[in-house]
């Protein structure tokens, strides 16, 4: 997979670069959307991570001269901006996906993911989630361990599916409370946390196996 | 000099304005004196007119029945008590070349046969040679060498005869040339005197911009308790001074709370910076791999924390500054008050407190559901971050009167009294509070943005209670286009 990266403060770049790579992405790096024109020009990328603030032309204007000269890489944009304005804008104009600044490096390759899956040929969705002994019907509302029926709440369902879905992918609290709740915003309080607790509770009980994991400082993953 | 004052004084937009009014007002004022004038020579004319017909008429007739004898008696008379009375017109010069009248009956071949008139009068007779003989209305003719014409009138008698009667049209002249002239004076001086009014009253008035202009050009960041004198009567620019005033007295608040907050920003986000970067030095230092971890760790949530910071601060900023642009949907409030009370039940028992929904009926609203939800979330961030275990709090929804009210009530310990009258302020916090002081500042945004109001109220049992009031929704679907 390649990835074009658009981004002129140096230190983000570094880091995003280093960050994509070790995920086993090749990267493309422009310091300004003029630069990134020519890349676009020599090469066929499988997506692109696009700062809107740019010296010169700006990352909306760059998105659009893309998609005027036919290239259809999903993309995402990157933005200090954080209104709902600037993020519909953002989509209006070629965007498929914003993410803000200050971003969780795991929000950003979840995203990132997201967009390559959708650009990619959709498999049949499947009717049934399964990470190790863990096995969800999405089409029930039904989630076992083994042989035990977990008694979940409607929204315990839909966190554990969304974990599910990002099974061995770290998700952070905000990507969970814009998936699981549709809010854009972090609460002061730990809510979160202690839905997971719950969740968790229910699900690595009486089991010998943890399936949900803490990453300290970052957020949550479900892996076998 | 005199030449550079004076392009100033034509660039100024007074000079502009009365040049503009003066000009129309002189252009209407000589409408005016030119069709007075015309009305008025028309009338004199009419006048002497009449005369000559009624003259010609009495004579025409007496030439019919009375002797030429008579008829020259009568010629002399006429002429005598019309001299008279001209002469009784200081104005009429004694020497005039031209006398008053003259009256003259003539045969079919316009042989004089019988002439009233002056001595000098004897070079008329060819001027008036046919076709003036010719019977008609009254006409103006000119005499050769002389400098009025003359009115005649010409009346053919039953003998085939020919009377004209004739009038000189100095007296008539003379009087439309005084008049012309006097109106020509009386339009200088009205056109003076209105430029004179206008330029005063404009300058007078603009006098006045000038004045806002300068405190305008005055007012420095350092400098802004300057203000305008309030004037007493309500014109235009009593209210500008009035709105500029008050936009003074804005900016001054707003420049004093941008200074307030710059010193708590700097407060609030010294402390975690330090905390971070302690961290990661620690880490640096750290010999074992689980404490490197570990303090990693701790800065990102540091960071988190912080990144939080500044998205409150910005949106408290922005809200206040009535920068939010709204994406109003219609909405059922209990829903979303049961959504948000749903996602914070589990923390609530986690603290050993008790949380409730009272949401009896759904209350819709035509609201920005992001900023709605954030406001009560908040007010809930402050209930779990404040309240000692085993308090109740209660979020309940109800409408009335096209009004719908989300109140937070609990019974705890209360707010503390130094806040309680600034608790909606930005950056006031309690003391021991941990919180940003930005929550309730943002409530009470989303409040007034919305057209509502934020009020602070004490249950009877103790307590604090919170309550939004906003606009509810129209019955139906509210706009059709």
């Amino acid at each position: 997979m390649r990835v074009l990266l658009v981004e002129d403060d140096v230190r983000i770049a570094e880091f995003l670069n280093r960050a994509l790579r070790e995920r086993g992405y090749a990267v493309d790096h422009a310091l300004s959307a003029e630069d990134a024109l020519e890349l676009v020009s020599e090469a066929i990328h499988d997506a692109m991570i696009v700062d809107v603030v740019l010296p010169g032309m700006d990352g909306l204007e760059f998105i659009e001269q893309c998609r005027g000269r036919g290239v259809s890489a999903p993309v995402l944009i990157l933005s200090a901006r954080r209104t709902v304005d600037d993020r519909v804008r953002g989509l209006q104009r070629g965007g498929d996906d914003y993410l803000t600044k200050p971003f969780a490096f795991a929000e950003l390759l979840a995203r990132l993911e997201a967009l390559l899956r959708r650009a990619a040929p959709q498999p049949a969705e499947p009717s049934r989630l399964r990470v190790g002994d863990l096995e969800i019907d999405l089409l029930r509302h039904e989630a076992r361990r083994e042989a035990r029926m977990l008694a979940l709440s409607q929204r315990e369902f839909t966190l554990l599916e969304y974990l599910c879905r990002n099974a061995g992918r770290v998700v952070t609290r905000t990507m969970i409370l814009d998936h699981v709740w549709q809010m854009r915003f972090d609460p002061a309080t730990n809510v979160v946390d202690v839905h997971i607790h719950r969740l968790r509770e229910k699900v690595d009980r009486d089991a010998e196996h943890k399936l949900i994991h803490t990453i300290r400082g970052v957020g949550y993953v479900l892996k076998a | 000099m005199f030449s550079r004052l004076s392009a100033r004084v034509r660039r100024t937009a007074a000079w502009r304005l009365s040049a503009v009014a003066t000009a129309v007002f002189a252009l209407g004022t000589a409408a005016v004196f030119v069709a007075a004038y015309l009305m008025l020579a028309a009338s004199i004319q009419q006048r002497g007119d009449n005369w000559l017909d009624a003259e010609a008429a009495s004579l025409a007739d007496m030439a019919a029945t009375a002797p030429r004898e008579a008829l020259t008696q009568e010629f002399a008379r006429e002429a005598s008590e019309l001299a008279n009375r001209r002469l009784s017109a200081p104005s009429e010069p004694e020497d005039a070349k031209e006398s008053v009248v003259f009256f003259a009956l003539l045969d079919r071949h316009g042989t004089p046969l019988l002439v009233h008139a002056p001595a000098t009068w004897r070079e008329i007779l060819p001027a008036l040679d046919t076709p003036h003989n010719r019977p008609g209305p009254p006409r103006s003719v000119t005499v050769p060498g002389w400098e009025y014409p003359m009115r005649v009138v010409s009346c053919a008698l039953k003998d085939g005869n020919v009377l004209l009667v004739g009038e000189s049209l100095r007296g008539d002249q003379q009087l439309l040339d005084e008049t012309s002239q006097s109106l020509a004076w009386m339009w200088v001086g009205v056109t003076v005197c209105g430029f004179a009014v206008s330029w005063f009253s404009i300058h007078r008035v603009l006098s006045r911009v000038n004045a806002i202009t300068e405190v305008a050009a005055a007012i420095q960041p350092d400098q802004l308790g300057r203000r305008l004198p309030e004037e007493r009567h309500g014109d235009e620019i009593a209210r500008l001074v009035a709105t500029f005033n008050v936009m003074l007295d804005r900016i001054e608040t707003s420049i004093t709370q941008m200074r307030a907050i710059g010193d708590s920003v700097a407060h609030d986000l010294r402390s975690p910076v330090t905390a971070i970067r302690g961290s990661l030095e620690m880490a640096l230092t750290s010999p074992n791999d689980g404490q490197v971890r570990e303090r990693v760790a701790s800065a990102l949530e540091g960071l988190d924390k912080l990144s939080a910071l500044l998205d409150a601060t910005l949106d408290a900023t922005e809200a206040e500054a009535g920068a939010l642009r709204l994406r109003r949907t219609r909405l059922d409030v209990c829903a979303l008050a049961e959504d948000v009370v749903e996602l914070y039940l589990p923390a609530a028992q986690d603290r050993g407190l008790e949380l409730n929904l009272r949401a009896p009926a759904p209350v819709e609203v035509w609201a920005d559901e992001s900023l709605l939800r954030r406001a009560l979330t908040n007010l809930l961030d402050n209930a779990m971050a404040h309240l000692p275990s085993g308090c109740r709090v209660e979020v309940a929804v109800t409408g009335a009167a096209r009004r719908a009210q989300i109140s937070v009530t609990d019974n705890g310990p209360g707010f503390p009294a130094e806040i309680r009258d600034r608790a909606f302020d930005r950056f006031v916090r309690g003391r021991r509070s941990e919180g940003t002081g930005l929550g309730l500042a943002l409530v009470r945004a989303t409040a007034l943005v919305h057209g509502g109001t934020v009020r602070l109220g004490q249950p009877p049992g103790g307590g604090s209670m919170i309550e939004i009031e906003i606009p509810a929704a129209a019955p139906e679907t509210p706009t059709g286009g």
